[in-house]
């Protein structure tokens, strides 16, 4: 709760040492007092513990809580129980991996547990830690799998859809698969470029050592691993019936599945807005000397933006949660009509936070893109202001969009021009982005490189997830497309097609920066053209087959759907291969046969890219001095970003740099 | 652009870090707290607007039957203790602002106590009830809201007791250099930013408690 | 000279693009238009039909443009090979920018105005609009009810006793009023050809008006899960002339009158105990016990 203290500085810790350090660990000189014998020490198996421990607690009180209820007692299902289980377990988990040791410490006025980050090797990446580039990698590894689970149960549900009236699974079995794959995919998404890249290239972008609240960083990404967990247990437990929406009464009436739900979305909504909170403040205060707003990268921009719809819509979302779950516990009446009660208030708070939850999605994908367009076309962002005003604009627009989501539901229909109005107007700061790629683009040197291709890949995807969109947005069009696989895949494009191709393209221009290795660049071609290919071949049929009056997360479907439905399937096995090829890549290039990369392998003039990859502890040898902006290609005078190299040739004096580097 | 290159800046000597860590720290607490004001507001919106929503419905008339109401004595006396402790930590804040140290760790201290007892009393009163959570709309809202204020305001309490512990800790170290409210050390500066930090949220929290007051016990 | 290349690129992409969007957006709505869904059976639906339309020849220029442009890019302005060449350097041109802003707001702008038009002209495009639409049909109506649940629709017949029946009938030619409402949870009843799509809320009379156009028969889905059988909630429907919808609701009437007798009366919205979403939950303290 309180403002992390932990960018305090130890009252004598040398001005040298002040970089991120992980708790406790003080330098040999410097311990003192008790210490636990290290395999008590904070880690995970100390955290599995724990957060077991944390489980029968919560699970013991909830029982004890509930055992007045006459309706509870003896039902099998106590509500209660499961929901207190989840969240002490979460705490028992974050306590073990050691994120409570500091708080507590502090009750005692004490702050001298700041130290240097002092821990190298790989097991630092199983701790808790507060290098920020420590953390951006553990969000990267704890994304994909995120990813590759919910694409597996992506792949499962299309398996069930083969056939229109032959099961593979049953119906309960199909839901919860559905469920699942939503929830898991939508709680990924939301973190997966804040978490990666916004941890690892923020400070390196702006010029800082650390981030403001390295704690609160490091307890973002360690809650979701617990939310991980308690999702998939809901499959244990019979799973949910309400996919990622969770609508209620519905979600009020399904069995103890959807306590996970309830439970996991709301640990993973602490945990978004503590990302966001951190990287709002670190961008706003940690820039570096020069680092004017005019000079700030595209990318923090839109990572900026992000994080602020992130920390302002999530608590309207975990509000949402917590009476769902009060519902489902204590008997509360939020959702019940007949008690007071309406329907239409989940469906509200949910798209309060849903739609700008949707573009939370969406603008870091433009952040990435158009990051990375102005270093393969060799020529400065073309109308940086415009591309600024259409992420905030995005931002902005999107908290007064959220009824477009129930035009049919029979809420304020007397709204729904202005809300047809608000979501058409959101199109034309998306079109800013549009107008800034294709003028980047103009008369440009363009590298055809692998993020570049996916950036273009980028741009058509989201192109038709755009335009899809504004058919949805107009409410006689949208009477037919809403709620069927037309939606499903207008924001399969926008989020798969756009965020995702991002995100790939994103990893393959980072990755040396981040690792110091570099992906292979022919499996990465083939990786781009097969996801590309069976991408819009998996997508594009089923705009028909939504038209067509195919509805969502139905088991069975109309005899006549067949053909596209299966056109669909088999396309979609093979884009599981192709992300299969991203997999093999990247634990190939990454982990098996380590390539050592070029210091700036895309002669870019970024910030990121002034030290050395991976970068050291603090970052930089010192805090550079912005001297210019980031994307002055094609300007034969223009000064090197920042004082870290020298005037002559930024690309030179990066190699020039390339000495003592270890794999 | 070309004058600055021109001139060739020196590069950034390593002590003059810890200057700007210091001024980046001090406006992450600023930062920080406004922020975190602004997601606690979107929380409390949230039940706002649930509030309202119900009660514009008033599904099966079922929002608020009259003879459901939560007792107006023990919810006045914890909004009555909560601003009285916000604005006591306020007035402290100025004495100290004044050079005057033992003033807020006093007025600190019995803050503490004052936001310990409203939490206190919106506990008891949840247990005092004249209804079930669920038998009205305005019954779940209530239900609903006071523990959500109550953690804020523990969260709150929290962040209190390490300014307070903090500032007992240090009292003789920096005895000789102005104390917490003179001291021109860096951790003094940044603490006094907490301080006010803190004070911002509490205010806020106090607020937003006479807010709800109004609903739960003026509008219904 | 380069003043010249850049105008030839430019006068390039703009008459490739101009050609291919006039071949296309005639073919778009003339070619493609008329079969696009939800077809042509109602008012409502042949005016969703229009929409998509309409917006399928504003889109088509939009796609293509951007197309060209990136197919362009990639063609002519690219460059291999270890040198590295640094394009020219464009950091705005604003009168561009302002063109694209302009151009944009204005679509949209319209785009806005001409959905707000065609649902007020529609009586609400067959969308569900509450309990008070207010872009409503006047003039004689039938109202039938939709009622949903777990997972299965039923319609009532006010003006003929209230009676209760599987399937959905209505008459050919004339304003029916849907009003459209759920027992348990949200359920979405779309009637895919008529072109109508209303949320079944329980608790809430949610109307929607269509007007057939022709005869036949139409499905009716379940549009927003709702649980386990969400994909096997469907029902069947018929557009009747006049005459054989008033045989058959006057035959079925008479037919049905003994179950109809036992059924709760006719009413907008119900409110069932033990059958309902809670499925006893609340326990008995409670005032009521969904």
């Amino acid at each position: 709760m309180a403002v992390d203290m932990s960018n305090a500085v130890g009252l004598d810790v040398p001005a040298a040492e002040q970089v991120p350090g992980s708790p406790g660990e003080l330098p040999p000189g410097r311990r003192r007092g008790f210490r636990l014998p290290s395999a008590l020490g904070p880690g995970i198996p100390r955290a599995l513990v724990f957060a077991a421990l944390g489980y029968l607690f919560g699970h013991w009180i909830g029982n004890l809580i509930a055992a007045g209820y006459s309706q509870v007692t003896n039902s099998g299902s106590n509500n209660a129980a499961i929901i207190l289980g989840y969240l002490f377990g979460t705490v028992g988990w974050i306590g073990g991996m050691g994120v409570l040791t500091y708080p507590l410490t502090k009750m005692t006025g004490r702050e001298e547990l700041l130290a240097p980050q002092r821990s190298v090797g790989p097991g630092r990446y199983f701790r808790y830690t507060l290098d920020h580039k420590v953390v951006g990698i553990q969000y990267m590894v704890g994304m994909i799998v995120y990813f590759l689970t919910a694409g597996l149960l992506a792949l499962a549900i299309r398996t069930e859809l083969l056939s229109p009236t032959n099961h593979v699974f049953g119906p309960g079995v199909y839901i919860e698969v559905v469920g699942e794959h939503g929830t898991m995919m939508m709680m990924m998404m939301t973190s997966v470029i804040v978490g990666p890249f916004g941890n690892f290239l923020v400070p390196l972008m702006i010029g800082a050592r650390r981030m403001a609240f390295p704690r609160l960083e490091a307890l973002s990404f360690w809650l979701t691993p617990a939310a991980y967990i308690i999702l998939l247990s809901s499959l244990w437990l019979g799973g949910f019936p309400t996919g990622w929406t969770g609508y209620a009464p519905l979600s009020v009436q399904a069995g103890r599945g959807m306590d996970a739900y309830v439970a996991a979305f709301g640990v993973m909504a602490i945990s978004i807005i503590l990302a966001g909170f951190n990287i709002v403040v670190t961008v706003i205060n940690l820039r570096a000397p020069g680092m004017t707003w005019g000079r700030l990268p595209v990318f923090v921009w839109g990572v900026m933006t992000t994080s602020f719809l992130m920390v302002l819509a999530t608590p309207v979302l975990f509000g949402a949660l917590y009476m769902l779950g009060l519902d489902r516990t204590i008997q509360t009446s939020f959702f019940t009509d007949t008690l007071g009660g309406s329907s239409y208030l989940w469906e509200n708070l949910f798209w309060f936070f849903g739609h700008p939850e949707v573009y939370i999605l969406a603008l870091p994908g433009f952040a990435i893109v158009l990051e990375m367009l102005p270093v393969f076309c060799r020529k400065p962002i073309f109308a940086q202001k415009v591309a600024i005003a259409g992420m905030v604009g995005v931002s902005a627009l999107s908290f007064f969009v959220w009824q477009h989501h129930l035009f049919d539901s029979g809420i304020n229909p007397d709204m729904r021009p202005l809300f047809m109005l608000t979501t058409e107007l959101i199109s034309i700061p998306t079109g800013f982005i549009f107008l800034v790629g294709m003028g980047t683009l103009w008369k440009a040197r363009i590298r055809l490189t692998v993020p570049m291709m996916f950036a273009m890949g980028f741009f058509f995807n989201f192109l038709l997830g755009g335009i899809s969109g504004v058919f949805l947005s107009d409410v006689p069009a949208d009477t037919t497309a809403h709620g069927t696989f037309f939606v499903m895949a207008h924001f399969h494009y926008t989020i798969m097609g756009g965020l995702i191709f991002a995100f790939f393209g994103g990893l393959y221009y980072w990755l040396p920066k981040m690792t110091g290795r570099s992906m292979n660049h022919r499996l990465g071609k083939w990786n781009f053209i097969a996801m590309f290919v069976f991408f819009n071949s998996t997508f594009l049929p089923l705009f028909a087959v939504g038209e067509l009056g195919q509805p969502r997360r139905v088991f069975e479907y109309a005899k006549r759907l067949q053909t596209l439905n299966d056109w669909v399937s088999i396309s979609a096995f093979l884009l599981g291969f192709a992300i299969l090829l991203f997999v093999i890549n990247l634990v190939w290039s990454m982990i098996i046969k380590p390539v050592r990369s070029p210091e700036n392998p895309w002669h870019s003039r970024g910030l990121e890219w002034q030290t050395t990859s991976p970068p050291p502890p603090g970052n930089f040898d010192r805090i550079p001095i912005i001297l210019a902006g980031p994307y002055e290609y094609g300007k034969p005078d223009a000064l090197p970003m920042s004082d870290l190299v020298s005037r002559t040739s930024p690309v030179a004096a990066a190699a020039a740099t390339d000495s003592e580097r270890t794999i | 652009m070309t004058d600055v290159a021109e001139s060739a800046l020196p590069p950034i000597p390593a002590d003059a870090e810890e200057g700007l860590a210091l001024s980046a720290a001090i406006g992450s607490i600023w930062t920080g707290s406004r922020l975190l004001i602004g997601a606690c507001s979107f929380l409390y919106a949230a039940f706002a607007f649930t509030f309202f929503y119900l009660r514009s419905l008033n599904s099966y008339g079922r929002w608020h039957p009259k003879a459901q109401h939560p007792s107006l004595l023990i919810g006045t006396a914890a909004t009555v203790a909560l601003v009285a402790a916000a604005l006591l930590h306020y007035y402290g804040l100025s004495r100290l602002r004044h050079g005057l140290n033992l003033d807020w760790r006093v007025a600190g201290i019995a803050s503490l106590g004052l936001g310990l007892l409203s939490a206190g009393l919106q506990i008891y009163q949840l247990t005092r009830l004249n209804f079930f959570p669920g038998s009205s709309g305005y019954a779940s809202v209530f239900v609903g809201w006071v523990p959500v204020h109550v953690v804020l305001l523990l969260g709150a309490l929290y962040w209190l007791e390490t300014l307070v512990a903090r500032s007992l800790r240090v009292r003789n170290a920096w005895h000789g250099q102005g104390d917490l409210g003179g001291s021109v050390t860096p951790e003094a500066t940044r603490l006094r930013a907490s301080l006010d930090a803190f004070n911002y949220f509490f205010v806020f929290l106090s607020l937003v408690g006479v807010a709800f007051w109004f609903l739960f016990y003026v509008i219904d | 000279m380069a003043a010249a290349t850049e105008r030839r690129d430019g006068i390039r992409i703009l008459g490739v693009w101009l050609v291919l969007s006039a071949i296309f957006m005639p073919i778009v709505y003339f070619v493609w238009g008329p079969h696009l869904p939800p077809g042509g059976m109602s008012d409502q639906a042949a005016g969703q039909r229009f929409d998509n339309r309409v917006l399928g020849v504003v889109a088509t220029p939009v796609v293509l443009l951007v197309c060209t442009f990136l197919v362009y890019a990639l063609l002519f302005w690219r460059q291999t090979g270890e040198e590295i060449e640094d394009g020219p350097y464009i950091t705005n041109k604003v009168k561009f920018s302002g063109w694209w802003v302009g151009l944009t707001t204005f679509t949209v702008l319209c785009l806005a105005v001409f959905g707000t038009y065609e649902l007020e002209n529609n009586n609400g495009a067959g969308t569900g609009s509450g309990p008070r639409p207010i872009f409503a049909a006047s003039g004689p109506m039938l109202p039938v009810q939709v009622i949903a649940q777990q997972w299965r629709f039923t319609f009532r017949y006010p003006t003929y006793g209230g009676m209760e029946t599987t399937s959905l009938m209505i008459p050919q030619n004339e304003e029916i009023q849907f009003n459209v409402t759920s027992l348990d949870v949200i359920h979405s009843f779309w009637a895919y050809q008529l072109g109508v799509k209303a949320d079944a809320n329980p608790g809430v009379n949610n109307i929607a008006f269509v007007k057939a156009l022709h005869t036949g028969k139409f499905n009716i889905l379940c549009a927003e899960l709702c649980g386990l059988w969400h994909g096997a909630m469907t029902a069947n429907g018929q557009v009747m002339s006049q005459a054989s919808f008033d045989s058959w609701a006057t035959q079925t009437e008479a037919q049905e009158a003994p179950v109809t007798k036992l059924l709760p009366k006719y009413s907008t919205v119900y409110s069932p105990d033990e059958a309902g979403a809670g499925g006893n939950y609340y326990g008995s303290q409670y005032p009521v016990n969904p």
